[in-house]
């Protein structure tokens, strides 16, 4: 380092780290399509939340104390007596069910433009890999307040373990760490939600990215930009992720954290939906809820779940919901990326598709007898139905496709 | 608020809907009351003192709190709410213990602090005000909302007694007052204190509500502004890229 100014000092770093170049292919020269809409903002915002929950987190856990006889009155502890306490956990909850929002219509969003093809395969597959971290993730966050509906959620989920053959019970005693959920539970799930599931997401996210940034970003046009490149050997329908997409990223961001700090400020329990009533109840072992449900972002696993007479059938449907994702880039062998180019099959499929997960997401909030019981047997079957059909349809040829143009429309 | 009263008025219909005429005309009530009326809360914690503490414990509150969160003075809370020696910093408890508890109503009384939360302001207030003689209960008063419960009328000298109206069915479709057992408040100033009493529960379930509230407003509005100015730089930025 001859000179002291910054550009010697960039050089100095350079020559020991690839900080100019790993800035180039992750952003200054990261080429995104300029024709991205509405869907696409979901991703980055998922980023958003993921740090929003690891902050806020990370100051609940300075007050929160993972035992059971001081669980519950910790968090009123840090409600009540912790300066902005109350914030933290407000953000740390209204986040956990904002996370799921934003993943789900990210995920929307992937199945309508394509993004599970090839080349994309493996980037979809760290993606679903991500969500099933969270969803354990999320289960261990709601068990640690310590309120009825947690403790009972707890029991019912991990019994589920049950239904392994031979072992299961034996295994459902090692995981509890006793005969029911107690104390033992509750420290083991402290860990996972605070130290090993928060790592392993952050290094999923981190190969997701990379995945991604390898193979390049969809659009919703389906058309492959690095096709049409100019002289200078640029995507002609691609801007530079910064500082195009940083800025319109940041105006997504606003947009979500208006409607965030809103719900925070002015409807933090979001109508008994992102924190449950009976939650403000502490956890007694001894009385057993009129009625155990999940919240909102699982009903609809667990409608499968209920909907199956039998218990081990039930638990196998429920996992194969999310499973069968992992294999959607090999069930949909159409090549086209892009719904605005599918045929009529597709998107009614997809929408029976969508319209089953909401139906069976309400489902899963009710009492399973009667009508919700029916309604949920029939779309399980309309769900799992989807991705038989996309495969039969799309394997023999039944799919009349639009042609894709050679360059991105508006 | 008004997603909570949606909540109640969408279960009512349901209830309507699969119950048939049942409890048609008695039905949860509305307090109608605000978390940002202190004076309420106020009052609420006063009659909270004088009646409810003997049993019940509020244990995430402590008396420094109210004080401050209704604007009072050391002297209104050791006259009017401690009753006797308590730390100022420390937590409202009931002196009773509730093993005692226990043995004489069957059931120890809860911790009423989060009552709110848990039932809501509706449930508390309704259960204040369909306390009805009834031979059949052990305490000589049973309850609309809680059937069988093992609280006792405490409210009784002021309420007075009033009995259930039953249709064939047996449902309780209405209440009246007893001739000659009315209490030291009219029906309307009853249902205020029991309003007060609804108020001040629903302010200890969360003392921070109200204040939050009054901040929200800045933040969204913070927040538009800042969204206001992201979309001019973006808009900025993308002029120069060709559709």
């Amino acid at each position: 380092m001859n000179r002291l100014n910054a550009s010697g000092l960039l050089q100095w770093v350079d020559d020991r780290f690839p900080l100019t170049s790993t800035w180039r292919y992750h952003m200054g020269e990261y080429y995104v399509a300029k024709n991205t809409n509405f869907w696409y903002y979901f991703g980055s915002l998922s980023i958003l939340v993921l740090i929003i929950q690891i902050v806020s987190g990370l100051w609940l856990t300075m007050y929160y104390q993972p035992s059971a006889e001081r669980a519950f009155s910790s968090i009123e502890f840090i409600m009540r007596d912790v300066d902005w306490g109350w914030l933290m956990r407000y953000l740390h909850t209204t986040g956990a069910s904002a996370f799921f929002i934003v993943v789900y219509l990210h995920m929307f969003r992937g199945l309508l433009y394509g993004s599970y093809k090839k080349p994309r395969e493996l980037l979809w597959i760290i993606g679903v890999l991500i969500y099933l971290v969270m969803m354990t993730e999320a289960f261990m966050g709601y068990v640690l307040p310590w309120g009825q509906m947690s403790y009972w959620a707890a029991q019912v989920i991990i019994a589920l373990a049950g239904v392994v053959p031979v072992v299961g019970e034996e295994l459902v005693i090692w995981l509890q760490g006793g005969f029911i959920v107690n104390e033992a539970t509750l420290g083991r799930l402290f860990a996972l939600h605070v130290v090993a599931l928060p790592l392993v997401l952050i290094a999923l996210v981190f190969v997701h990215i990379v995945a991604l940034h390898h193979v390049g970003s969809t659009n919703p046009d389906g058309v492959d930009i690095k096709k049409n490149k100019d002289a200078d050997g640029k995507p002609v329908d691609g801007v530079p992720f910064h500082p195009y997409f940083t800025v319109k990223d940041l105006f997504g961001y606003g947009v979500f954290l208006t409607l965030f700090v809103a719900v925070i400020f002015f409807a933090p329990e979001f109508g008994g939906y992102f924190i449950e009533r009976p939650n403000f109840q502490p956890a007694d072992p001894l009385q057993t809820p009129e009625a155990i449900h999940p919240v909102w972002y699982f009903t609809a696993w667990y409608a499968m779940l209920q909907s199956i007479p039998n218990e081990a059938l039930g638990v196998i449907v429920m996992l194969a919901g999310t499973v069968v994702l992992l294999f959607l880039p090999w069930l949909d062998r159409t090549e086209v990326k892009s719904i605005r180019y599918r045929g009529l099959g597709f998107k009614i499929g997809l929408a029976a598709l969508v319209i089953s997960f909401l139906i069976l997401t309400w489902v899963g909030m009710q009492d399973p007898e009667g009508l919700p019981i029916i309604l949920g047997r029939i779309f399980t079957a309309i769900y799992f139905g989807f991705f038989v059909f996309l495969w039969v349809y799309t394997y023999f040829g039944f799919e009349k496709t639009k042609p894709v143009p050679e360059r991105v429309t508006s | 608020m008004s997603m909570k009263k949606t909540g109640i008025v969408l279960s009512a219909l349901l209830t309507f809907a699969f119950a048939g005429s049942a409890k048609a005309e008695v039905g949860m009530m509305d307090p109608n009351i605000s978390h940002h009326d202190r004076d309420s809360i106020r009052k609420g914690a006063e009659l909270f003192a004088e009646y409810c503490v003997g049993c019940h414990s509020v244990e995430f509150l402590r008396y420094e709190r109210l004080m401050d969160d209704v604007g009072e003075d050391e002297a209104w809370i050791e006259d009017r709410i401690m009753h006797g020696d308590h730390d100022l910093h420390g937590h409202i408890i009931s002196p009773m213990d509730p093993e005692d508890g226990e043995n004489w109503f069957g059931l120890a009384p809860p911790d009423l602090s989060l009552t709110a939360r848990v039932e809501g302001e509706d449930w508390i207030y309704t259960y204040l005000n369909t306390f009805y003689v009834d031979d059949e209960a052990e305490v000589g008063y049973n309850n609309w909302v809680q059937e069988g419960t093992s609280m006792p009328h405490i409210l009784q000298a002021l309420q007075g007694d009033q009995k259930a109206v039953k249709d064939d069915d047996g449902n309780i479709v209405d209440f009246e007052m007893v001739e000659g057992a009315e209490g030291r408040l009219s029906q309307e100033e009853y249902r205020e204190v029991t309003a007060q009493l609804t108020a001040f529960l629903s302010y200890a379930a969360e003392p921070i509500r109200a204040d939050r509230e009054r901040m929200g407003i800045w933040v969204v509005l913070f927040m538009i502004v800042f969204t206001g100015v992201f979309y001019l730089l973006y808009k900025e930025y993308w002029r120069d890229v060709k559709k």
